[in-house]
């Protein structure tokens, strides 16, 4: 529905212009959000936070979108670079500084091949920072992998 | 902090005493994203089989504005949404047979929602059509009584576009009082009927929701100043966008792009994201409304919602928004839909109660981060003084405009056949 460009570090900049100008200004950005890639995932394949799985997400709209249910296509594998098969993937995240969650809840519709997931149902309805992460677990092994995105 | 060196033309922009016509890429893709130029070609509505045939509009633009479809004969649809004002009906809360608890939301451009109602208990524009003339607060009337209307009033319009009306004359199998939500007697009534009259009953209902929403479909927003203001700006035409809008209006507007935040949820060409958020409108004990959290447990479980009998959607493909709907809102109360930020003038009072008689009441609400409540409030305080308020609601008065659709849509059908 929405097409915003791919952006720059210059809304930081916009802001602190503004600081100059006014006493006005609510923050918005924190630290940890400029090492993240503007409207569109991380390539890298992400670790979970327990080391068991790694997360790959293999394909998204070029540009994500606002206010635009859509699809992504994740591959999970093992800590020993096996592709996890038969993972329960839950999804979850949100915007942790406007203490939300995601405004859909997306959910596996496919497997695709082994340790390859369709996801169907993301939306993200807010510019800003964004946490998705997936929770997930094969035979009662679990681990939560973390994915930020930044959009504008 | 140093990233103010990176770029320099940011530096000297101090719009309180000069304003600057150029525009970063982000703030001319922001512009941009608000533009009416960038509203998408309407998508097809699945669930309703007839929303684009232009002869179901012209049925559903009578019905729209026909008294008879309620129990009193003084309630139409256009009571609550009258077109003059935007279709809404200019009071805090909505009064159809009886006072109702919420402020009638504007129908404009409404087809691009997935959610209806400030809780979004409908996922249609046909099923949210239905809950009023049900509701005994508005229209008053009974699924079974509003066939016998639509047979006698509107039998050959309603058979050309759904096919042949049960036997309705016949009062054993259609007692004339059943209703599911009627007293002892109609209810007992309404169940007495075989099931399957009552599924052609309710079929009919949602039938007449489907067509009054082919009308409503044709309700769109048009282009305001901001519009031209923002294709100029894309444009880079800046004498022309110099032109649009007053200087007022255009440092409300950087304020509103930019460290107001609005941006968070008023986004998209409708300014709205048409999701739902806490932002402190609760005023006080008596006045606790659980909003989403009750409203998509309503949705979910409504008999004409996109994944039911009466939708025309393929249920496995389709109604994306209901099938990843997020279930659990009970961490989340009092969150309400997103209202457009468009035609503002024509909408007051504002909020789901009402409770804001005009833009700078809202604007305070916002600025000051919303009332301290104990519930969640997505709100942080703005802390702009009184002449940025000033200039975010200029900005917002900008986004008054004419409404798209043909004007005789807007006006009561001149002509009401009745077929006796």
């Amino acid at each position: 529905m929405t097409h915003f460009s791919k952006a720059s570090k210059s809304a930081g900049a916009i802001l602190l212009a503004w600081l100059a100008c006014s006493q006005s200004v609510i923050a918005q950005t924190s630290p940890t959000q400029q090492e993240v890639p503007f409207n569109r995932v991380d390539a890298n394949a992400q670790v979970g936070e327990r080391g068991r799985y790694r997360v790959k997400v293999t394909k998204t709209p070029a540009v994500i979108p606002i206010n635009e249910i859509h699809t992504w296509t994740v591959y999970v594998e093992t800590a020993d670079s096996r592709p996890l098969i038969g993972a329960k993937i839950e999804v979850g995240g949100g915007m942790p500084q406007h203490s939300h969650g995601l405004p859909t809840q997306p959910k596996v519709v496919l497997v695709l091949s082994a340790g390859v997931y369709l996801i169907d149902g993301f939306k993200f309805h807010m510019p800003g920072y964004w946490e998705v992460d997936f929770n997930i677990d094969a035979e009662g092994v679990k681990d939560k992998v973390k994915f930020r995105l930044q959009l504008q | 902090m140093g990233l103010i060196g990176l770029i320099p033309w940011a530096e000297a922009q101090c719009p309180a005493d000069d304003i600057p016509l150029r525009w970063s890429p982000d703030e001319i893709a922001a512009i941009r994203s608000l533009w009416i130029g960038n509203l998408p070609r309407l998508a097809p509505d699945p669930s309703n089989a007839v929303a684009d045939n232009p002869r179901a509009a012209a049925f559903g633009h009578r019905l729209f504005f026909d008294t008879r479809l309620s129990a009193n004969g003084k309630v139409a649809c256009a009571t609550c949404h009258q077109p003059a004002r935007y279709f809404t009906d200019g009071l805090a809360t909505s009064l159809g047979m009886a006072a109702t608890p919420r402020n009638a939301m504007t129908l404009v451009g409404t087809a691009y929602s997935p959610w209806f109602f400030w809780d979004g208990r409908k996922d249609s524009q046909w099923a949210q059509a239905l809950a009023p003339l049900e509701s005994r607060a508005e229209h008053g009337l009974s699924r079974r009584k509003l066939a016998t209307i639509i047979g006698r009033y509107y039998r050959d319009e309603y058979q050309n576009l759904f096919g042949a009306l049960p036997a309705l004359a016949d009062s054993k199998r259609f007692p004339p009082h059943a209703d599911a939500l009627g007293n002892r007697k109609q209810r007992a009534a309404w169940q007495r009927m075989a099931e399957a009259d009552r599924l052609a009953i309710s079929r009919i209902f949602a039938n007449i929701g489907k067509a009054i929403a082919a009308y409503e479909r044709r309700i769109m927003p048009g282009a305001a100043r901001f519009d031209a203001f923002a294709e100029a700006v894309i444009n880079g035409r800046q004498a022309a966008a110099a032109n649009a809008l007053s200087k007022d209006e255009i440092v409300g507007l950087r304020l509103f792009i930019g460290p107001a935040g609005c941006l968070q949820c008023h986004n998209g060409p409708q300014l709205s994201n048409f999701e739902f958020h806490s932002t402190a409108i609760s005023m006080g004990i008596r006045d606790i409304d659980a909003g989403r959290a009750l409203g998509i447990k309503q949705v979910l479980q409504d008999e004409f919602n996109c994944l039911s009998r009466h939708s025309d959607a393929n249920k496995e493909s389709e109604c994306a928004a209901l099938r990843f709907a997020v279930r659990d809102w009970q961490n989340q109360p009092s969150a309400f839909k997103t209202p457009t930020l468009r035609n503002l003038a024509f909408t007051a009072p504002y909020m789901r109660n009402g409770q804001f008689r005009n833009l700078r009441e809202v604007l305070a609400h916002y600025n000051q981060g919303g009332t301290d409540r104990a519930d969640r409030n997505e709100l942080q305080a703005l802390n702009l003084n009184q002449r940025e308020l000033a200039q975010l609601e200029a900005f917002l008065s900008s986004l008054n405009g004419a409404l798209d659709m043909p004007a005789d849509l807007m006006l009561p059908p001149s002509v009401i056949r009745t077929n006796k």
